[in-house]
């Protein structure tokens, strides 16, 4: 049980702070945005992936677990009043390591009329920065981008191009401090080497 | 100045900022579609910004510099009373200049200056639905959204040509946002639309009455509707500004006697005093 850790040290001020990181990786796809809040993170939370559960996540957001974050299931229903649900498809947030993340179908990906009914994924990888590098293409992108990002699963990412806009799922990627983001409109491309 | 300390932090509590921003988050991954959201009631009536200023408390911090402007004039009411409002609430930093500005609350125009990729625009929107003059039934205007049914606007503007020879559609000039939704621009000029285009700066709206926050990532193509013979082609008030000399900037005409003489200067009162300024600096 975590529920003794400490959350934001300023409610108002973090999560201000750390949405406007978010608002940013969203509107600019693959930026990386590095988080100096909460002071600790529950294990195995990254303290990105925690600042962003903190300032987007209330009562009235259902949340499912990864196995492993359900460790620290008090940690959230203690500072956020989390709601914890079963079901992937139930829920407007996912926070889980991509590498056991469900595979993109499996979350609410909203419908025709309403599109923002849809899951928002708060992935942990194991580096941004580094490591695999994915083209980006897509709205908030001016000319290229590349992303270096290890951890996300091969056939999850071709699972999650399948998806039809304006359905599918946001995602946000974090690691240790960093996060960025690729919100459903973003086509991701693995690069087969590191372009020079 | 320092915040009223009555109030919490940009006026609105945090549960609601919380709403805000995660609404906000999906209108940015769905670029040009209407998010629903739970509007709350705020110290101003309808139609004087009560979106735009829901938008601002969500995102305003202590780095950011507010902006805010009235149909380019920082300097009238709704722009005094909405950065006053933000300053006792938020103890928001303002500015009249567009460089300065981190946010830049909006109604009716978008600045001359170029805008960067550190600055957000946020608008007030009346009516946030294109297709609401041309369908009652709310339940069908979101489908026509879902198939992309935008032929009636198209006709709507067909008819224009067939009466006046042109596109007659001086503001809130519909536009596609990356040939997905069709978007209001809000009652900006059709001679701001360019501007939605392409933008390095994140474009956010909020209709407040009606409940709905909309967003236009930044680099993302947004093109007015047009006809390939009539292609579009917004009109600009002739002749230069009488303050500033500008042949490039949205005029607003001003009665300056009895007879019914006018004359005309910049909208952008901040983009206005900067060439008059530039000027007197050049003769001095």
């Amino acid at each position: 049980m975590n529920a003794s850790m400490p959350g934001f040290t300023d409610s108002v001020e973090d999560a201000q702070r750390v949405f406007r990181a978010a608002l940013s990786a969203m509107s600019y796809p693959g930026r990386i945005e590095r988080i100096d809040t909460p002071a600790v993170a529950p294990p195995p939370f990254s303290r990105a992936c925690v600042a962003l559960a903190l300032s987007l996540i209330d009562e009235t957001t259902p949340v499912w677990l990864g196995q492993a974050h359900a460790a620290a299931i008090g940690h959230l229903q203690f500072h956020c009043g989390a709601r914890v649900v079963d079901a992937p498809a139930c829920a407007d947030f996912g926070i889980t390591h991509a590498s056991t993340c469900p595979m993109p179908e499996r979350w609410a990906p909203g419908t025709a009329a309403e599109p923002h009914r849809s899951a928002t994924l708060l992935l942990e990888v194991d580096s941004l920065g580094a490591g695999q590098r994915y083209r980006l293409s897509g709205p908030g992108m001016s000319g290229e981008r590349y992303l270096d990002c290890h951890g996300l699963p091969r056939e999850w990412l071709a699972a999650r191009a399948a998806n039809d806009f304006p359905c599918g799922v946001d995602i946000f990627l974090t690691s240790g401090d960093l996060m960025a983001a690729l919100p459903r409109t973003t086509r991701v491309e693995a690069q087969a080497c590191t372009p020079r | 100045m320092s915040a009223t300390p009555t109030y919490n932090h940009a006026y609105l509590d945090e549960t609601t900022k919380r709403m805000l921003r995660r609404t906000i988050l999906k209108a940015v991954a769905i670029p040009g579609f209407q998010v629903p959201f739970a509007a709350r009631e705020m110290p101003l009536p309808y139609g004087w910004g009560t979106g735009g200023i829901q938008l601002t408390a969500a995102l305003i911090g202590p780095t950011d510099v507010l902006k805010v402007i009235d149909q380019g004039d920082d300097h009238s009411t709704n722009a005094v009373s909405i950065r006053r409002f933000f300053e006792r609430t938020a103890a928001a930093t303002t500015t009249a200049s567009t460089t300065k500005a981190t946010l830049i609350q909006t109604r009716h125009r978008i600045p001359e200056t170029p805008l960067t990729e550190s600055q957000i625009l946020v608008y007030q929107v009346p009516r946030p639905d294109p297709l609401r003059s041309l369908e009652d039934d709310a339940e069908q205007r979101s489908r026509m959204h879902a198939y992309g049914d935008y032929g009636r606007m198209r006709l709507l503007l067909y008819e224009q040509i067939t009466r006046s020879g042109c596109i007659t559609q001086p503001y809130n000039y519909p536009a596609m946002v990356e040939g997905g939704y069709l978007m209001s621009p809000s009652p900006i000029p059709a001679f701001d639309n360019p501007r939605l285009d392409n933008s390095p700066a994140l474009q956010v709206f909020g209709a407040g009455r009606e409940q709905r926050i909309y967003a236009i990532p930044p680099y993302t193509h947004v093109a007015s509707l047009d006809f390939i013979d009539y292609p579009f082609a917004p009109e600009r008030p002739p002749g230069k500004c009488a303050l500033c000399g500008s042949g490039s900037s949205w005029l607003d005409a001003l009665a300056i006697d009895d007879a019914g003489n006018r004359q005309y200067v910049c909208s952008d009162t901040d983009y206005c005093q900067r060439r008059q300024t530039a000027r007197a600096e050049e003769v001095r």
